[in-house]
């Protein structure tokens, strides 16, 4: 009964439906990817393979509305995949740019600057607090942390991320 | 308060333009653009109930793989033995140990296949303060071609102009997670490198700091939470492990020393309040564990014996606990295992950064020996080889005095100049790797063959970020005695 339930539930995606997800929560895959690595390679590749991942899995799915908070768990594994398998290389041109972004900084990113400062223990959780706007539930499901960790972690992270914009004199 | 800094902080969002790179969204779009039709080309992870017979027939596999288990445990007494599987290895942060691998492990050689992919664990050695397991993982298809075909390891041979690079197949390292008695406890990776034995066959070598005392006999449960070359599955083993033996060079103190101490970051003193749990040597190297409250890591400090030698202090990759406000860093550090007798005490010096870093350019002299470079008074680098190999320039340094890892001429400031003294572009990337008896550093630029023969006619000397004005701070040393 509960099986059939449960088949009643799933969804079956298209590769076109499948698609059409991705490249909506695509700029939040590589928000996320990078706020982790914090280098633009590494975060493509995650973002990448997450994909992969996410397409073999995608009928493991019961609620399209949950389908992002689904790949960004994916995202955020792959992410801390690569930065333990990766964590003593730098690319060449990471290092000497001194990380910077691609995008022209004539923009103002404040934040998402102050967010790279932070250690990484915060980072991935403020860009999903304040970028993705999740729920602190939603954020412990996504990174695979108790509630309450989440919540410690958010009060130490937005003093620091307080701290980064006054020092930018922006608050 | 709170909420009306995160409407603050939204708006300020709300203002800032979407920074995903167009190479970015090529890449995505090339990844769904090869999306098969069905699942056709990717590994599927079926998740359907198996069939009843199939699942009795693997309930007596497993009661029988259970009852042999009862009939026979075996317990993996730590010992002296070889170990084939460093053959292969190119990693100083490893090699530098392989002595002391090889005193103490076990071989294990349990093996896991599921679909067509095999993991297995080949040996584990371990001493009071690091785990270090070797492992194999086997496929049927050449795992060059996996990783061609499912990753960007083919862009990135494109990009760097390399032929080959082994330290992108530590994509297929194991994440092993473990669980000690039944218990979930964290060990950090600390040193990962592997190597392809054959085209179908990858062994790693990887090291993890242990992060809570271990009891002599003691239960392991290994387990992988990702997929091994793409296959999920139960990729997990139970191993009975005696280190009773292994205690005797170990040195181990719990000081539950606190004090404040300043440190100076940016110009911006900060007051820690921090307490020294527990100091540990041992053969596979040291480890420090530091807890405090507050937000901002102290790890500006260095440790010096009683022999006046520092130990090289790894102050970038830190593991951490937190228990409420409390967090324990455990930061590790290099030592010499033949030294372990005769190290009584350890000097905990706290540095203060004082003043700005400047850039600064140190030419080769005749003799690249005599290369000196000065981070400040109190420390730096001496060159003691530089090495042209095909696509790799590998240059070694040995540090003198007091120098911090995490502030130091690493962290991408370090850079070949050609003999006017003006930057060399290199593509392709850096690593540095470390001699963990001497705390020697060792950089590699690699990059394709004609690139390093370019930077071989072309070197010059090397750009690097002085530190002018970092001292030792005197009066807020601890002193960490191993005979109390």
């Amino acid at each position: 009964m509960a099986g059939e339930l449960n088949k009643q539930e799933q969804i079956e995606l298209s590769k076109e439906e499948f698609c059409r997800l991705i490249k909506d929560c695509q700029s939040s895959m590589y928000r996320l990817a990078k706020s982790i690595l914090l280098n633009q390679h590494d975060a493509e590749d995650a973002v990448c393979s997450a994909i992969c991942k996410a397409y073999i899995g995608r009928n493991t799915i019961r609620k399209i509305s949950s389908f992002k908070s689904w790949v960004l768990k994916i995202v955020s594994n792959e992410a801390y995949t690569i930065l333990r398998n990766k964590k003593k290389v730098v690319y060449m041109e990471t290092a000497l740019e001194d990380n910077a972004d691609a995008y022209e900084s004539e923009t103002p990113y404040d934040v998402w600057e102050a967010v790279q400062k932070l250690d990484e223990k915060y980072r991935a959780l403020i860009v999903l607090y304040y970028y993705e706007d999740f729920s602190i539930k939603h954020i412990s499901e996504i990174l695979s942390m108790p509630q309450n960790t989440v919540k410690t972690r958010l009060s130490r992270g937005r003093n620091k991320l307080k701290k980064e914009l006054m020092n930018q004199e922006d608050l | 308060m709170n909420k009306s800094f995160d409407e603050k902080v939204k708006l300020m969002i709300s203002n800032e333009p979407d920074f995903t790179p167009p190479t970015c969204i090529e890449k995505i779009d090339k990844t769904l653009d090869n999306l098969p039709g069905n699942d056709a080309g990717l590994h599927i992870n079926k998740t359907h109930r198996p069939k009843t017979k199939i699942f009795l027939v693997a309930a007596i596999i497993t009661v029988l793989m259970m009852t042999t288990a009862i009939a026979a445990p075996r317990l993996f007494k730590i010992g002296k033995h070889l170990l084939n599987e460093f053959a292969g290895i190119n990693d100083p942060n490893l090699e530098s140990k392989r002595d002391e691998i090889e005193e103490r492990n076990s071989y294990i050689e349990y093996t896991k296949e599921i679909d067509g992919v095999k993991l297995t664990v080949n040996n584990i050695a371990i001493d009071d303060n690091f785990i270090v397991i070797t492992s194999t993982v086997e496929s049927k298809t050449p795992l060059r071609d996996i990783l061609l075909e499912k990753t960007y390891y083919k862009d990135f041979l494109e990009d760097t102009g390399l032929s080959h690079h082994e330290y992108y197949f530590n994509y297929f390292s194991p994440n092993f997670l473990f669980n000690v008695n039944g218990d979930e406890i964290e060990f950090s990776l600390s040193d990962n490198s592997s190597y392809l034995k054959d085209k179908y066959t990858l062994v790693s070598i990887q090291k993890y700091v242990i992060g809570k005392e271990i009891p002599d006999i003691f239960n392991l449960h290994i387990y992988c939470a990702q997929a091994v070359v793409f296959v999920n599955g139960d990729w997990s083993f139970d191993i009975s492990i005696d280190k009773s033996e292994e205690k005797s060079r170990s040195k181990t103190i719990t000081p539950n020393i606190t004090k404040y101490i300043k440190s100076v970051v940016y110009g911006r003193e900060i007051e820690h309040e921090i307490t020294i749990d527990k100091v540990s040597i041992s053969p596979l190297g040291g480890k420090i564990e530091i807890s405090e409250t507050g937000h901002d890591i102290f790890r500006d400090f260095v440790l010096k014996d009683n022999l006046g030698n520092y130990h090289f202090v790894f102050n970038e990759s830190v593991s951490y606990k937190e228990k409420g406000d409390i967090v324990k860093n455990i930061f590790e550090f290099t030592v010499d295992s033949s030294e372990i007798e005769n190290i009584n005490e350890l000097e905990f010096i706290p540095i203060l950064l004082k003043g700005d870093f400047k850039e600064k350019t140190v030419m080769l002299p005749e003799n690249i020996e005599d290369t000196d470079i000065k981070i400040s008074n109190i420390g730096g680098y001496r060159i003691e080889n530089i090495e042209f190999n095909k696509e790799e320039t590998k240059i070694t340094l040995k540090p003198y005095g007091a120098v911090l890892q995490y502030r130091s001429i690493i962290n991408g400031a370090f850079s070949p100049v050609d003999k006017e003294g003006l930057q060399i572009d290199v593509n392709g990337l850096i690593t540095q790797k470390y001699d963990k008896n001497n705390g020697n550093l060792i950089v590699s630029f690699f990059s394709a063959q004609e690139e390093t023969e370019r930077l071989q006619s072309e070197l010059g000397g090397f750009r690097f970020v002085e530190m002018p004005k970092i001292e030792i701070n005197e009066k807020e040393k601890i002193e960490l005695n191993f005979s109390h």
